[in-house]
């Protein structure tokens, strides 16, 4: 292969990863998948508000708020419900992406092997492998709009409700 | 062999191996304690347990048993306080259900991206194993045309596809069936789309004006002739029976037959018939190309050289050989070729041979047959059996015969830049311009203008040779003496081959025309 095909080969690789899911939150807060059955806090929480953004621990739900502990400062926050637009939880790190673009280049590769099957084959790869790396990407990550917060109290440090001595430390969300 | 399979495959491995045992996914489920028994069905499967208190604090349990007869769960893990500040660890907790808020489990999964990975590493690895165990069935063609056809680039084209050594420097000329010309020029793209070194003296363009609804044919020694009738066959049979709709219209719709499975030279017939007009003079139009059969064998004598390959190349340009090379080269165009044949007076009469040219691209040529005295014309064509694929028979009823305009490219483009290098090599006969696999130059020519009512048909004249790269493969066949079987009793090496040739057959089409790409 040339060095001028090789470039762009990666060139619509790293195109594609771009489309992947930009996780937000810091690597040390987002607990990867084995660990996510030892881990006592709650998902890894973005909302957009109409007027800003909030992202950390999320605590939980009430009927009027979504809790949110953000990472500086440990500080507790209450979201109104109403202030909410959309909200993104991130259940676990989506490490392997880069394995998968790894796996993707050396599956193209491989397909010089291919003779004049590479022209078909080469494609298969590259329609596999770059939907598979954006999907992984994604595997972690679920969205919800302002009607669907409920279903996303599973994801919570608290899934059966924020108790009250937590509650009576957050501070209202308001910028 | 054993190298190539390291040096790709074993990176594969290691990424393949840690992806797929490193990527998982995460079920996180949520259930009331009243469903505590559904959980206790499925524990053995769960290694942690997270039991959320209506207080607000956590057990994850390591090892657990749901009691339902107390109505408890016991285990060994973690406590954490409310607000988590605290923990306690112990070997067994007796948790109340009625305390429990809800009960959490969290199941590891393979990650989906992983599965269709390796679906396709997996058809992947079985194609290159099958391309490294039969290499004669990947890879190879000689220098590729592609030209617009109104739609999009196709192959219309295979340059000197006989010339496999210096010595065999010759022309060709092929149709451009499909050409189509944009604003005043004509844009030939020449690839080198295999292990190959192409050397090309010149790619010039041949061009005939013609009325809107003729069509302009070239014959096989280099003649033009323009037919504005052109007549469907009424009747076309194989061996296999009827195969009048495939040769009806140049649509890649291929008839083709399976070689032989004791003896690759064995011939075969098709016979054909038109409904003609008595004293008109006609040609016969056949666009075909050749399956892989001699693809295979032209490898398989190169594999038998080894080695030796560029020594016995070198001898086809020896005078003291020239009596035997004719010879060989009679047999190789024989088998090939398309033998047509005409009914005349009670007996078939040969009237020409068509050479089958590269198995890439469908090549259109005419070959004039004698004035036509009967109403119904009656044609043979004998060929080997599955060497050649068949796409399109007619006849032209020939007008008159034409001239065509020699057009040279007037620029060269080169990685979408300029090349006066790669210009001047083609336009000057002392000149050649060298290609090598990936290679792309793109040739622009400039057309005559012409009455509004007219229209190009567009011909390639290329003149060159090229070198096939031995690959490393074929040098654990290097056999001089089947190679000499091969040179002085091919019908014999024809027998030996047979079952070599019958046993990737099916696989090797399969691989080899698997692609558009290869299918004009």
């Amino acid at each position: 292969m040339q060095d001028r095909n090789l470039k762009i080969l990666i060139f619509f690789i790293l195109i594609f990863c771009a489309s992947c899911a930009s996780i937000r939150g810091p690597r040390e807060l987002i607990p990867d998948p084995e660990e996510v059955p030892e881990n006592p806090r709650g998902c890894w929480i973005e909302l957009e508000t109409k007027v800003d953004k909030i992202s950390g621990e999320f605590i939980g739900l009430s009927e009027e708020n979504v809790y949110v502990e953000v990472q500086f400062g440990k500080k507790l926050y209450a979201v109104p419900r109403d202030e909410v637009k959309k909200a993104r939880i991130v259940v676990f790190y989506p490490d392997g992406t880069s394995y998968l673009g790894l796996w993707t280049l050396l599956g193209v590769l491989s397909t010089l092997s291919h003779g004049w099957g590479l022209i078909l084959s080469a494609p298969i790869w590259l329609l596999f492998g770059i939907p598979s790396m954006i999907g992984r990407s994604y595997e972690p990550v679920f969205s919800y709009s302002k009607k669907e917060l409920d279903k996303m109290s599973i994801y919570a440090r608290y899934p059966q409700g924020v108790p009250m001595k937590i509650r009576q430390k957050a501070t209202r969300f308001t910028r | 062999m054993k190298k190539i399979i390291f040096y790709l495959f074993f990176p594969i491995f290691l990424v393949v191996n840690f992806t797929s045992c490193n990527l998982y996914t995460v079920e996180k489920k949520i259930y009331p304690p009243q469903l505590a028994s559904q959980i206790a069905k499925i524990g053995d499967k769960l290694p942690f347990l997270k039991v959320h208190m209506k207080d607000g604090g956590l057990y994850i349990l390591k090892s657990w048993k749901i009691d339902e007869e107390n109505k408890t769960i016991k285990g060994k893990g973690i406590y954490y306080s409310i607000d988590r500040s605290s923990t306690e660890e112990k070997d067994l907790f007796i948790i109340d259900l009625e305390s429990v808020a809800l009960l959490e489990t969290n199941v590891l999964k393979r990650s989906s991206a992983v599965a269709a990975m390796t679906l396709v590493t997996g058809a992947s690895v079985a194609l290159t194993v099958y391309c490294l165990a039969n290499p004669k069935a990947c890879f190879g063609s000689c220098p590729t045309f592609y030209v617009w056809d109104g739609d999009s680039l196709r192959l219309q084209a295979e340059g000197f596809t006989s010339s496999v050594a210096p010595a065999l420097e010759a022309d060709d000329i092929d149709a451009l069936y499909y050409a189509k010309s944009y604003n005043d020029e004509l844009t030939l793209e020449v690839r080198n789309e295999a292990l190959e070194t192409h050397v090309i003296r010149y790619a010039d363009l041949l061009v005939v004006p013609k009325g809107k609804n003729s069509r302009v044919y070239v014959t096989p020694n280099g003649k033009f002739f323009e037919s504005d009738k052109i007549l469907s066959p009424t009747f076309a049979k194989a061996s296999e029976g009827d195969i009048l709709p495939l040769i009806l219209n140049p649509d890649g719709k291929e008839r083709f037959s399976l070689a032989d499975e004791k003896y690759l030279g064995e011939r075969e017939d098709i016979e054909i018939e038109f409904l003609v007009k008595p004293g008109k003079n006609y040609g016969l139009v056949i666009g075909r190309r050749l399956t892989l059969l001699s693809t295979f064998l032209f490898y398989q004598v190169l594999a038998y050289m080894g080695n030796d390959a560029g020594y016995w190349l070198a001898q086809i340009g020896n005078y003291k050989n020239q009596e035997k090379f004719d010879r060989f080269k009679k047999a190789v165009e024989k088998f090939n070729g398309i033998e047509i044949l005409v009914h005349r007076d009670g007996k078939w009469k040969s009237v020409g041979i068509i050479d089958g040219e590269g198995p890439l691209a469908t090549n259109f040529n005419i070959v004039l047959l004698d004035r036509v005295e009967n109403d119904t014309l009656k044609v043979k064509l004998r060929m080997t059996k599955g060497a050649i694929r068949l796409d399109y028979v007619a006849l032209a009823e020939i007008s008159k015969e034409v001239e065509p305009i020699v057009i040279k490219p007037y620029s060269v483009l080169y990685d979408k830049k300029e090349s006066p290098e790669a210009l001047s090599s083609l336009l000057d006969s002392e000149k050649v311009l060298v290609t090598f696999p990936g290679d792309v130059y793109k040739l622009k020519y400039r057309l005559p203008r012409i009455e509004k009512d007219k229209d190009f048909e567009f011909f390639l004249k290329a003149r060159g040779y090229y070198l096939e790269w031995i690959r490393k493969e074929w040098l654990e066949e290097e056999n001089p003496l089947l190679l000499a079987e091969v040179i002085f009793s091919p019908e014999q090496a024809l027998r030996r081959l047979a079952p070599k040739f019958k046993s990737v057959e099916a696989e090797m089409e399969k691989q080899f025309w698997g692609s558009k790409y290869a299918r004009p």
